[in-house]
């Protein structure tokens, strides 16, 4: 067999041409199959969380992790009770029940009365109050509530709270009063000291469930239940409370959103908003049933999309049926001739959760069935702050580990926390990747 | 024949749906032991509530004894928790004394009750005499 020279030579030549085009093509390929294909979630771990005769979980309301990225803060918004986790362990650091104390010593402080109450109201002790209103249990009449806890500053702890009080007013007798103030813990929840917000000179009252910090700055939600019905017809409404890092108040930084004001809603606006989120650089909120993210002190909105988000159809639609079953919505108990079933029929999605991601926004949605009012799908989105849509996935709402009840995002270490509970397990915490 | 028809699928519906009440009615008498005099005084709680949740229902127990409307009951609170441990806690921070059992949130369908009712009141057989909303 005679072999010539230059085949020799040239086989091996056009073999690695071949084998390059292969070697683009792959690489071509392989990069088109990532860009298109779909993100996932992936648990990789899974959390028993501790718990005890003295501290049960109800309800994981809000989870904040420690600038450290070692411990996080669970407000339970049932039992009103902090609790300061280890992340790695899954074990109770330290918890706090709201103090009971603290209503008494009222009667005897120069506390001013939250603005929108009649100047002749006085604080009495809860012994006082009894010996006048003896059918009450004081117990539970006055009884405080933590309602968010974050961390502040790297070294402390603020709690916003419902703060119980019995008074006295000369028209109306013994009663009791409730609003929003500020307690300031160090990292072990030992007493600092109390906030008290309302000297604002707002109609609406700062409410504890939308509070966060933007470097040491408060931002506070300020409208009320009475605020949220009586006044929804107002040309503005303020929404969001700028308070400097003084506790001092600043200004109102947002207003009710107008389709909220034009439309009414079923529920009050303290029960729609989803979240307040400050990320270093922006503050941002979302409401539960409007289709965009809100940013203070900048006239910028992210629309939500590739969802069923509640877009201007909804809120006609839901206008309509109001209409033609002569729901006036300017009388007080509109409210109750509403089903839950006729209203999740107009809105079946709501955004139920937002979260910093690295500087980009994560977007919780649920989407619930009309029929049985049960969540049916999850989704979770993740936008950049120009309004991309960059990761979309569903999560499962109920598990092995039970029924999803939050989510959030630790940003220490790059992964998704979910808390869920089932009635035989308890609270089991999901570690996932979201790639 | 369709008037039949019609007339047999009605009563089918009507004996399920009060089969239904009337099951779930029973295991509260039985778990109560509700006497054939008494009346069952049911509030629906749920442990999310707020304090004026409890208190306003509480109150009301209170204006229907005076007032002679109930005389001989057994007070029975349902309420809305995922856990018997969430139950014993709200037992205990409300210091309850009657009897309270666990609620899946189908309570009030099942009392056929509107979800906007905070206080049911019942005779031995299961007919509603009071509710207030």
């Amino acid at each position: 067999m005679i072999i010539r020279a230059e085949n020799l030579s040239f086989c091996p030549l056009i073999k690695e041409e071949t084998m390059k085009k292969k070697f683009v093509f792959l690489v071509l390929f392989f990069l088109i199959i990532s860009c298109t294909s779909k993100s996932k979630i992936e648990i990789v771990n899974s959390l028993r969380l501790e718990e005890s005769d003295s501290l049960t979980i109800a309800k994981v309301s809000v989870v904040d992790i420690s600038p450290d990225g070692k411990k996080m803060l669970i407000t339970d918004g049932i039992s009103g009770i902090i609790s300061q986790y280890d992340l790695i362990s899954g074990k109770i650091i330290n918890f706090l029940k709201p103090p009971k104390s603290l209503v008494d010593s009222l009667a005897f402080s120069d506390w001013e009365l939250p603005i929108g109450f009649q100047r002749n109201y006085v604080f009495v002790t809860r012994e006082e109050f009894k010996k006048y209103r003896p059918e009450f249990n004081t117990d539970i009449l006055f009884n405080n509530h933590f309602v968010k806890a974050l961390y502040y500053n790297n070294s402390d702890i603020v709690v916003s709270a419902y703060l119980d009080a019995p008074f006295y007013c000369k028209e109306t007798g013994y009663n009791k009063l409730t609003w929003t103030i500020l307690f300031v813990y160090d990292k072990n929840l030992t007493y600092k000291k109390i906030i008290n917000l309302h000297k604002i000179p707002a109609s609406s009252q700062p409410q504890p469930f939308g509070i966060c910090f933007n470097n040491n700055n408060l931002f506070i939600v300020t409208s009320n239940y009475n605020a949220g019905i009586s006044n929804l017809f107002s040309d503005s409404l303020g929404l969001i409370s700028h308070y400097d890092e003084n506790f001092i108040f600043v200004k109102d930084v947002a207003n009710m959103p107008e389709r909220i004001m034009k439309y009414g809603f079923k529920y009050s606006i303290t029960d729609n908003i989803s979240t307040i989120v400050s990320d270093g650089t922006d503050t941002y909120f979302a409401l539960n049933y409007l289709n965009y993210i809100g940013f203070l002190n900048k006239d910028k909105k992210i629309i939500l999309k590739d969802y069923n988000y509640p877009t201007e159809i909804n809120f006609e639609n839901y206008n309509n049926y109001l209409k033609q079953n002569g729901i006036n919505i300017k009388k007080s108990n509109w409210v109750e001739k509403v089903s839950n079933e006729e209203f999740i029929k107009y809105f079946p999605v709501s955004v139920e959760n937002i979260f910093n991601v690295n500087q980009n926004i994560g977007v919780e949605a649920y989407k619930r069935n009309p029929i049985n009012q049960e969540v049916s799908e999850v989704s979770i989105q993740l936008y950049n702050k120009k309004g991309d849509v960059l990761k979309q996935n569903n999560i499962d709402y109920i598990n092995n580990n039970g029924i999803l009840q939050y989510l959030t995002y630790n940003n220490n270490n790059n992964r998704l926390m979910l808390f869920r509970k089932d009635s035989e397990k308890g609270w089991t915490m999901e570690v996932a990747k979201w790639e | 024949m369709g008037i039949r028809i019609c007339f047999v699928l009605l009563m089918l519906y009507s004996l399920n749906l009060y089969s239904a009440d009337e099951t779930y009615y029973n295991q509260l008498k039985s778990k109560v032991n509700l006497q054939k005099d008494e009346q069952l005084v049911v509030l629906f709680q749920n442990i999310g509530n707020c304090s004026r949740c409890y208190i306003v229902p509480m109150e009301q127990v209170r204006k229907l004894k005076n007032e002679g409307k109930i005389n001989k009951f057994r007070l029975l609170a349902l309420v809305v928790c995922d856990r018997d441990i969430e139950l014993n806690i709200y037992k205990k921070q409300h210091d309850w004394k009657y009897y309270m059992f666990r609620d899946d949130g189908k309570g009030h369908k099942r009392l056929d009750s509107k979800l906007s009712t905070y206080l049911s009141v019942f005779d031995y057989y299961g007919k509603k005499i009071y509710e207030m909303e």
